[in-house]
């Protein structure tokens, strides 16, 4: 598997990083999925392992999803890589913020599924 | 021929001769004969003709002419001039007569020439003196008399002209006495006479021809002759026009006292180099001097209230000629001023003296009321300003604007001093007094603490009335203390006036006068009377703003609150069912995976969890909204969340240490403060208490009014430069390792501390520990 096929999902919750890996693979099985519980931690996995797209929960201790978006928007790489918002309930507010938000990430709600990922066009996926 | 003979040789001044019709001399005296020697130089001789001898053709001519009348039969006299007139003048009276026979028969003639020198000069004398009274009678007006006991035996034609007669030979025919209006007056007078023998300008009434009466001035002088006879000599003159005029003079100065007396305006009259020269009563009165002398005394230039306004209007009225209305303030006796209307004008006399005639009107009561009427205006317009600002500034500005109407309202009463004090402030915010001083005026709004609070009794009892407080002079005002203060603080006048509403004393604004004593005016009373009431408007205003804002203070925590909640619902209980559902997807999947039913297990007791927090924030809700505060034990409260947390104590082995003093009671609702206190060292047990650091510091203390409550831990600490702002908020978590965290506790601490009326805050470094402040009421 070449790094073109990394996905990163990043969430506090153990849980909900194994239903997302879960569903990933079941729209793409040719994906490697890295997982990260807090944003600190994502920078550095996104760094290393170049991920093709990245799915990032909000609400998170020590860096939450968008301090994380703010750090990542500082390199012009990322501005090419598909950014997908994960959260249990989409707020008017954090959608306004997308909008602005220079990576232009997209939403979905929890639960992930196979069907949603699908939806995204995620090209090469 | 004897008697003829004596006539010719006579030496008297007697001429005479004799001439036949061929003028040859018949006979001649010896007078004749000498004087035609003198004059011709011949020796005459009878029978010669005498017209031969004269040697002059023209008084021979003469001669013969008179000789030829008589020889008609012309018996004649000629008075002849001889010699100089003014040395030796000789007067002759030649008679001429015709000579006849027996048979009245013309043979020759007759001259006789008497020298009438003496006579002749006499009656020129009298002549002259006729002359010379003529011409007095004629130009003098007086009237000239000479009487005696039977009438008039003199009088001039003015005496005649006087009594209304043609000729004074007409008034030679009346009776004295009907000269006079009271013909008893003549007796009176001439009984006067008989003991003065004079007198001079007597004012007596006199009846003239036509019965019309006049006055006279007489003057009279009587004499009596050798024949004893009694005579008087006078004069008179006509008064009457004199007396009219005198009359009228004395009329006009009736008139000119009248107008002094009753008019207001001041009237003067000043020449330059000489100043004033004259001033009427109400001048006088005017400026306050007892007289006009007085007046006369000071430098007119001290009359005015400004010296340099004279010379002003001296140049004004030298270039203009005039000056009306032109208002002055002017300068009385005793130095106090008033204003007047000045009008005056310029005039040359001579060419060179300079006349100022002025009135000056006082014009103080219409300077007053225009005053009056222009402060009412200012009054007005302060007024509006005033009320005006207050609409449309925001709560917080209000002090400054209160400020702002204080400085106009010192302004208009000339104050040094204005302030409000309001009560309603006060008791809420500890505040409520807004002063505005003047420059150099010290301020008393924290230089106050001598006021002597035992006479707010007599002040508040005076207010609750709604009545001012007014001093023009505050020594006359009866407290001592209260008088001492005043005099401390160097307050000489002073108003007060009371801020009223619904009948209660709310507070009060008031002026402070430093520099001088100041008559305190109706309409500064007023202007303060309506500030204050505009003030229980603001007052007013703020207080229900302040309502407001603490209902919308509440509504808006409770709208916090319940936004939180709604984020625990949408969030956590969310989670937790994306969670089931995503689980559920895999086990359909896999349905060996012996994984997922410890993750479905987990997720339940989460899901379990969010519910239990979510009653314990309704209970919160319920709580805060019917919360009663009792007095609680701090210390109790300690001991008993350290008793609960015992396990975790022995099992981490922490130390917990408190410093306090021996009670402590605030008020509290004793649940808030078990969970506020549990919440505290819950985490400091988790976060605070690892390896070494095992130690827990409470410590309790007293700040004036509040209690200081601590609890510091040396643990991990908190990066509070990146999470200060999020740290109290609801769902926030600091350690990933304690995932399981739900981001309520700091969240219901800081709920609960505030709902007790404290604060809570945090100081914390990362991996040195934390130290968690909480102040609560005593």
């Amino acid at each position: 598997m070449s790094d073109q096929n990394k996905i990163l999902v990043i969430d506090d919750d153990d849980i909900f990083l194994y239903t997302a890996s879960f569903a990933i693979n079941q729209a793409n099985p040719n994906v490697s999925i890295i997982t990260s519980n807090n944003g600190e931690d994502a920078l550095t996995k996104a760094e290393s392992f170049n991920p093709k797209a990245i799915f990032v929960d909000l609400n998170m201790p020590i860096m939450s999803g968008w301090e994380f978006l703010d750090e990542l928007a500082k390199k012009d790489k990322w501005y090419s890589v598909p950014i997908v918002i994960v959260t249990s309930s989409i707020d008017w507010d954090d959608k306004q913020r997308a909008k602005n938000h220079p990576l232009k990430p997209s939403f979905v709600e929890k639960p992930l599924s196979a069907d949603k990922i699908r939806q995204l066009d995620i090209p090469n996926f | 021929m004897d008697h003829l003979h004596e006539i010719l040789s006579s030496p008297s001044k007697v001429i005479f001769f004799s001439l036949d019709k061929d003028y040859q001399y018949l006979i001649f005296n010896q007078n004749h004969k000498n004087t035609m020697n003198h004059i011709w130089g011949v020796e005459i001789e009878k029978g010669q003709s005498m017209l031969a001898y004269i040697s002059s053709e023209q008084d021979r001519k003469k001669a013969k002419s008179n000789f030829d009348r008589a020889l008609a039969g012309e018996e004649f006299t000629v008075v002849e001039e001889y010699g100089d007139e003014n040395i030796n003048r000789f007067f002759y009276e030649d008679f001429y007569s015709p000579l006849k026979n027996d048979k009245d028969e013309i043979i020759g003639l007759t001259v006789y020439v008497i020298d009438v020198t003496d006579r002749m000069k006499t009656a020129r004398k009298v002549e002259e003196n006729e002359n010379l009274l003529k011409s007095i009678n004629k130009n003098l007006s007086e009237g000239i008399f000479h009487s005696d006991m039977n009438g008039m035996v003199y009088v001039n034609e003015a005496f005649a002209r006087m009594f209304g007669y043609e000729t004074p030979e007409e008034m030679y025919q009346i009776k004295i006495s009907d000269i006079y209006e009271d013909p008893a007056d003549r007796n009176t007078l001439i009984e006067v006479l008989k003991s003065d023998s004079s007198y001079e300008k007597r004012e007596v009434n006199f009846r003239k021809k036509n019965g019309s009466v006049f006055v006279g001035l007489l003057s009279c002088k009587s004499y009596t002759d050798e024949h004893g006879n009694l005579y008087w000599d006078g004069s008179i003159s006509d008064v009457t026009l004199l007396k009219e005029s005198e009359r009228k003079i004395r009329e006009n100065e009736q008139l000119l006292k009248s107008i002094n007396h009753n008019i207001n305006d001041a009237i003067y009259r000043s020449e330059e180099g000489k100043g004033i020269i004259y001033v009427n009563d109400a001048f006088v009165k005017m400026f306050g001097y007892s007289d006009f002398n007085e007046i006369k005394q000071v430098h007119p230039s001290m009359l005015y209230a400004n010296p340099k306004d004279r010379d002003l209007l001296g140049d004004l009225l030298v270039e203009k000629g005039l000056v009306s209305d032109m208002e002055v303030q002017f300068q009385r006796k005793d130095g106090s001023l008033f204003w007047g209307s000045l009008s005056s004008i310029c005039a040359y006399h001579n060419d060179q003296m300079i006349i100022y005639d002025g009135a000056i009107r006082d014009i103080t009561v219409q300077k007053e009321i225009k005053e009056k009427v222009k402060r009412q205006a200012e009054m007005k317009d302060i007024l509006m300003n005033i009320s005006m600002n207050y609409l449309s500034i925001p709560i917080e500005d209000i002090p400054l604007e209160i400020n702002k109407s204080l400085e106009m309202i010192a302004n208009f009463a000339s104050a040094d001093r204005a302030y409000s004090y309001d009560i309603v402030e006060e008791r809420t915010s500890g505040k409520g007094t807004e002063e505005w001083c003047a420059a150099g005026v010290a301020s008393l709004k924290e230089n106050d603490q001598d006021f002597p609070v035992q006479i707010f009794k007599v002040i508040s009892a005076h207010f609750a009335k709604g009545a001012p407080i007014v001093f023009s002079d505050t020594t006359e005002v009866k407290l001592d203390e209260y008088q001492q203060f005043l005099k401390r603080h160097q307050i000489k006048s002073l108003v007060t006036v009371p801020i009223m509403f619904d009948g209660n004393c709310m507070g009060y604004v008031g002026l402070h006068f430093v520099h001088d004593y100041q008559e305190i005016k109706e309409d500064v009373i007023e202007i303060l009377t309506l500030f204050a009431e505009i003030m229980v408007l603001i007052i007013n205003r703020i207080k229900s703003r302040k309502e407001l804002d603490n209902l919308l203070d509440v509504k808006t925590r409770q709208n916090e609150r319940l936004k939180d909640f709604s984020f625990i619902l949408s969030h956590n209980i969310r989670a937790s069912v994306a969670n089931l559902m995503g689980l559920l997807n895999i086990q359909k999947e896999q349905p060996a995976n012996s994984e997922i039913n410890e993750m479905l297990s987990k997720t339940a007791d989460r899901l379990n969890i969010t519910l239990f927090n979510m009653s314990e924030l309704i209970n919160l809700e319920k709580d805060i909204e019917n919360l009663t505060l009792v007095d609680c034990d701090v210390l109790w409260h300690l001991h008993h969340s350290i008793e609960l947390n015992k396990s975790v104590v022995d099992n981490k082995s922490a130390d917990i240490q408190i410093d306090s003093p021996d009670q402590v009671v605030v008020k509290g609702f004793p649940a808030f403060l078990d969970s506020i206190f549990n919440n505290l060292i819950t985490n400091a047990l988790k976060y605070g208490v690892e390896g070494d650091s095992n130690q827990i510091e409470i410590k309790v203390s007293m700040h004036g009014s509040r209690c200081l409550v601590e609890v510091k831990d040396y643990g991990l600490g908190i990066d509070l430069p990146r999470h200060e702002d999020k740290l109290f908020k609801l769902g926030a978590r600091f350690h990933s390792e304690y995932a399981d965290g739900q981001g309520l506790g700091l969240y219901m601490t800081k709920k609960q501390v505030e709902a007790l009326g404290g604060e809570i805050a945090v100081e914390s470094e990362l991996n040195r520990g934390s130290t968690f402040k909480v102040w609560l009421n005593v």
